[in-house]
């Protein structure tokens, strides 16, 4: 809000007369009309004739070392801004990637061991379903307890795999768990029947 | 530039500081510069507004309530370097109001947005200026 001198405000609370002085003033009126300039013709010389002052220092180094240090510092943001920005896409994506992963990959895993485990479960009930007698003898106890071993230790091991696949020890162990699980599958069928 | 500055700032080392803010926002600012008047109009707008920063003027409206104002007479040999000395011996709201609207071409409306001031105060400061300048050019004649 534009607001005039102090004089002129005071002015706005005076008598009827000071009231219209004041307005005029404000409008720019009253000094318009009020006052006139003899020999203005010499004014507008001078004003022509003003002499131009330069500078005696020379202002364009310090110019120049603060429009290049703004340069860089905006460049470096800017560098910045985008490195940024890739690093937090590259952190998104990967962990995107880690939950997909450890969710389905834990859920398929699950799924796997719990077939697995139904598997041998199954094939033993069967086995016993049909052969009875067999299931209550020593050596089929022994066996089946030696297959469930197994088959828990072969859970283990694929959890270890699912947190190491490229580790090729862990495979083989697997692998030869799958064949002792099958040998002794071999070995229960032979001996009941 | 630097004239225009000093006759606003007055101070020299003022007027390096106003000089180099103006041209830094300049810079900084080019990208903004709409063409709707000339760069150096535009540079020059950035420049009055740093100088004003610098100073910031009081004003003090003391207009006599009279029928008329006394009249302003140049002296016939007004000179460039006599109007100088005395334009920058004036208080800092007179020399500012007489170097933008006499000497840089401002309008009175024009002075009243850049220094947030009425424009009959505007009219009223350029008004004490003259009467001022003419006191001192009398006096710096009589000196020489």
């Amino acid at each position: 809000m534009k607001r005039p001198g102090r004089y002129l405000r005071d002015m706005k609370n005076a008598d009827p007369d000071r009231k219209r002085l004041w307005r005029h003033i404000e409008s720019g009126i009253l000094i318009d009309g009020l006052y006139s300039e003899v020999n203005r013709e010499m004014l507008d010389r001078a004003i022509r004739d003003l002499p131009e002052i330069l500078p005696v220092r020379d202002l364009w180094p310090a110019l120049d070392q603060h429009i290049h240090t703004g340069y860089r510092e905006m460049r470096n943001r800017r560098l910045n801004n985008y490195i940024f920005r890739i690093a937090a896409t590259i952190v998104f994506l990967l962990s995107t990637y880690l939950v997909i992963e450890l969710v389905v990959l834990s859920d398929s895993r699950n799924q796997q061991n719990i077939f697995q485990e139904e598997h041998v479960e199954s094939f033993l009930n069967q086995v016993c379903a049909a052969y009875p007698k067999k299931c209550r003898e020593a050596d089929f106890i022994e066996l089946k307890s030696e297959i469930i071993r197994l088959n828990n230790e072969k859970s283990e091991v694929e959890s270890s795999i699912f947190f190491n696949p490229a580790d090729a020890s862990i495979t083989k162990i697997n692998d030869r768990i799958n064949s002792q699980i099958g040998n002794l599958k071999s070995q229960i069928i032979d001996y009941v029947e | 530039m630097f004239t225009i500055a000093l006759r606003m700032v007055r101070d020299e080392n003022e007027t390096y500081d106003v000089v180099q803010e103006t041209f830094i926002q300049v810079f900084n600012n080019l990208h903004q510069f709409r063409f709707k008047s000339t760069l150096g109009a535009w540079i020059k707008a950035i420049l009055v507004r740093e100088a004003l920063r610098k100073i910031k003027p009081a004003f003090s409206d003391i207009v006599q309530p009279a029928d008329r104002l006394e009249q302003v007479v140049w002296p016939d040999d007004l000179s460039g370097d006599y109007l100088q000395k005395a334009v920058m011996d004036l208080p800092d709201g007179y020399r500012l109001v007489f170097t933008l609207v006499e000497i840089e071409g401002y309008s009175h409306k024009e002075v009243a947005q850049i220094m947030n001031i009425t424009e009959g105060t505007s009219k009223s400061q350029l008004y004490y200026a003259k009467k001022n300048l003419q006191k001192r050019l009398i006096a710096l004649a009589n000196k020489e």
